[in-house]
């Protein structure tokens, strides 16, 4: 049976064609390891490092990975594939320890009470006020970081103030999706995406960062009158106020030199982003440079600030690039993309229009990760079949982020606010509660995305990638 | 729900509660630095005795204040007679008792003598229990370590006296906020003993941080005034592990508050770090 089998295999390969068996096999690896993701069944990184794991040997099985000069088929199967995504990952280790540091300085917590401060307490204001400081906060510290320090401070002034803390969580962690758009690092979605389509940093300014504010815009103006009538504090404006007065952010500063080294690292850094390409250098080089200038002016014990990296993400970002590097081998990612262009006739805009779709609902119903992970593959390939790319990763950049908005654990951001209300609270919000305004906030959203995205296309605003 | 995990872990959360809950209720506090008329400092013969003296000289120094022999005298009560008629703020005395001795098994004393200080002394008191060489001794003293695990008033003359030390030098301050979960043994009958999530370290940093906002704001505060740069650090454990491994890390003079009562968990610690330190601790 199994020599029957490989024998089909190795006659379709010879036609030239990929053999269809490999294909199902690791397409299917991949679904149950997303499903297994996306349901919690086992640990992210657990799952993912699983998945590559099984895909890599049934690649092994099948033979797709070939004898290169000087390379053998394992080099080709891991190291390769690990070696291409490297630079996403050098990002992300370099920006996790120059956050951590920054973090312990208390800059961030520093600037979001003197924020909050300007609000006076009163109700309204503060949902905006609170948006705009998670798009600030994720812009410089990503997704995670960003809103866990936005959550933990919309908790304590709800509190204070008596109000209730639902909508305003809900905007933190809807808010945080649009700051993911504000630049090319920041948000670890938009990092692998502008990596993979090789989107210059100051792109982003000119397409997403306009889309970031707008977006958060919609999210405020939904949520503001979905929640209208919770905006009401059981306490006098006077004695909100005073309250809110009382707050002292000089409490929340660790360490004062720390806090002026960490907004200077933290600035050149940005800056080094932005003129990476100019400087002949990768992101992962600037985010090294910035991680180790903290490192050295800090004055904390290195080993404390490098074990707060989370290794855990890495793991699982290594087992993903590996799981769909394997899969892309059988030809099967590229199968798909020859597909999605039959879908849409072969009209880049269409196509454009039918990814954004595509990747605004999956990012909903699975973390936006795994779904812009196996799609960069499928927009490669896209690419080489002659569809324009610079639209397509746009579209994946935008939907990718805003798609999550639209369920409880489409994006981390919500997982978070949600578990955190939950534990200092005991506030629940049902799936029922949460898919009523953030699935209107992603159809608002999503309209208005691929609006912009055909408006974009048409009046052939996307900026040209650098040859 | 699906867990945090690998993005997030709960303990962030418990720290930034903690920390903005320090924010929205700071203790209104402000530093005041002590007097420091004269050093006095003591000998009794023992190898101690050039460890004192250089630091009663680096004291003397750093500070812009004149140092003081003091005769030894029978009982420290006399000691402290002698230092308030020669108008001494702080005294530095050698404590070497039992230095050798294993503290599992035996030594719980500083000897008759220092334990009667440590009890009636009003003034800070420097007690050096080790010998160490001048240059080693310039090094630590140009940093302080101020280690607490509740903000009590002990802990604010600590600081009041930290600033006071390093005024003229500008060392650096470290306050060390240990989350101790030991601390709260004592005090279980008060909580829900079926809520086994009282206890978690990370309740009690959480705890700790709002306890401490006020102190911390206080001393930010006073730093910009007078450049001293100060940094607070919270760890979890327990208080005598971490604050002596925090040393071995980077050497520094503790200055610990301490309540004058046997029965203050505070006057235990400081003791416990005094044992255990080989390098000079400041009790106040």
């Amino acid at each position: 049976m199994l020599e029957s089998v490989l024998f089909a295999v190795s006659e379709v390969t010879e036609t030239g064609a990929k053999p269809i068996l490999p294909m199902i096999v690791l397409g299917t690896i991949m679904t149950v390891t997303y499903i297994a993701i996306a349901f919690d069944w086992v640990h992210k990184s657990v799952a993912a490092l699983t998945g590559a794991l099984v895909a890599v040997a049934a690649a092994m099985f099948f033979g797709v990975f070939k004898d290169e000069a000087g390379h053998s088929a394992y080099d080709r199967a891991v190291h390769d594939i690990i070696g291409h995504d490297i630079g996403v990952i050098g990002v992300i280790v370099g920006t996790s320890v120059l956050v951590e540091i920054a973090g312990r300085s208390g800059l961030f917590h520093f600037i979001a009470v003197k924020i909050v401060k300007r609000t006076e307490g009163d109700p309204a204001r503060l949902l905006l006020f609170l948006m705009i400081a998670t798009i600030m906060f994720v812009t410089f510290l990503t997704i995670a970081p960003g809103t866990l320090i936005m959550v933990s401070l919309t908790l304590v002034v709800t509190r204070e103030l008596n109000l209730n803390p639902k909508p305003y969580i809900i905007a933190v962690a809807i808010g945080a999706n649009s700051g993911a758009l504000m630049t090319f690092a920041s948000g670890i979605c938009t990092l692998m995406l502008g990596t993979a389509g090789q989107l210059p940093y100051s792109h982003f300014f000119v397409v997403s960062t306009p889309m970031a504010w707008f977006s958060a815009w919609v999210a405020y103006e939904i949520i503001r009158r979905y929640y209208r009538a919770e905006f009401v504090s059981k306490i006098s404006v006077e004695e909100r106020r005073a309250k809110i007065a009382l707050f002292d952010e000089w409490a929340l500063v660790s360490d004062r030199r720390l806090f002026y080294r960490c907004a200077a690292i933290l600035g050149a850094t940005i800056i080094g982003f932005a003129l990476s390409k100019r400087l002949g250098v990768g992101l992962d080089f600037i985010a090294f440079a910035g991680g180790t200038s903290a490192l050295l002016l800090s004055g904390i014990y290195p080993d404390e600030a490098i074990k707060k990296v989370n290794w855990s993400m890495i793991l699982f970002f290594i087992g993903l690039f590996v799981m769909i590097g394997s899969v892309q081998e059988t030809g099967l990612l590229e199968w798909q993309a020859t597909k999605m262009i039959e879908l849409s006739g072969g009209n880049a805009i269409i196509t454009m229009l039918v990814l954004a779709l595509f990747v605004l609902f999956m990012s909903g119903v699975v973390d936006n990760i795994p779904v812009a992970a196996t799609l960069i593959p499928i927009v490669r390939s896209m690419e080489q079949q002659g569809i324009p790319g610079e639209p397509l990763w746009w579209s994946l950049i935008l939907a990718a982020n805003l798609g999550g908005n639209s369920t409880p654990i489409g994006s981390v951001s919500s997982v978070i606010g949600l578990n955190a209300l939950e534990k200092d609270r005991q506030i629940k919000v049902s799936w029922g509660e949460f898919i009523r305004v953030g699935g209107l906030v992603t159809l608002v959203q999503g309209a208005i995305v691929l609006l912009y995205l055909y408006a974009y296309a048409y009046f052939n605003l996307f900026p040209s990638r650098p040859n | 729900m699906m867990s945090w995990e690998p993005f997030e872990n709960e303990s962030n959360l418990f720290k930034d509660l903690g920390l903005f809950e320090a924010a929205a209720h700071p203790q209104s506090y402000v530093i005041k630095m002590p007097d420091l008329r004269r050093i006095g400092f003591v000998e009794d013969g023992s190898n101690q005795d050039r460890t004192v003296r250089a630091c009663a000289q680096i004291l003397e120094t750093n500070c812009g204040v004149p140092k003081k022999k003091l005769a030894v005298t029978p009982s420290a009560a006399e000691l402290l007679d002698a230092c308030r008629r020669e108008q001494c703020d702080l005294l530095i005395a050698p404590a070497p008792f039992g230095k050798n001795y294993d503290r599992d098994h035996a030594c719980e004393s500083l000897g008759t003598f220092i334990d009667e200080l440590l009890m009636e002394s009003e003034l800070p008191l420097l007690l050096v229990r080790d010998t160490l060489n001048e240059a080693a001794l310039e090094l630590l003293m140009s940093g302080i370590l101020v280690p607490l695990v509740v903000a009590e008033p002990s802990v604010f003359e600590a600081l009041n006296w930290s600033f006071r030390l390093l005024h003229e030098t500008r060392g650096s301050i470290e306050i060390l906020a240990v989350a101790d979960e030991s601390i709260l043994e004592e005090a279980k009958h008060w909580l829900d003993q079926e809520d086994e999530r009282t206890f978690r370290a990370d309740h009690v940093e959480r705890a700790l941080l709002r306890d401490i906002g006020g102190l911390v704001a206080a001393c930010q505060r006073h730093s910009t005034a007078e450049r001293t740069p100060i940094r607070v650090e919270t760890r979890q454990g327990s208080f005598h592990t971490v604050v002596l491994s925090s040393l071995e890390m980077q050497p520094r003079l503790i200055v610990c508050g301490r309540k004058r009562s046997h029965s203050a968990p505070s006057f235990h610690r400081a003791m416990d770090l005094v044992l255990d330190s080989r390098r000079p601790v400041l009790v106040v």
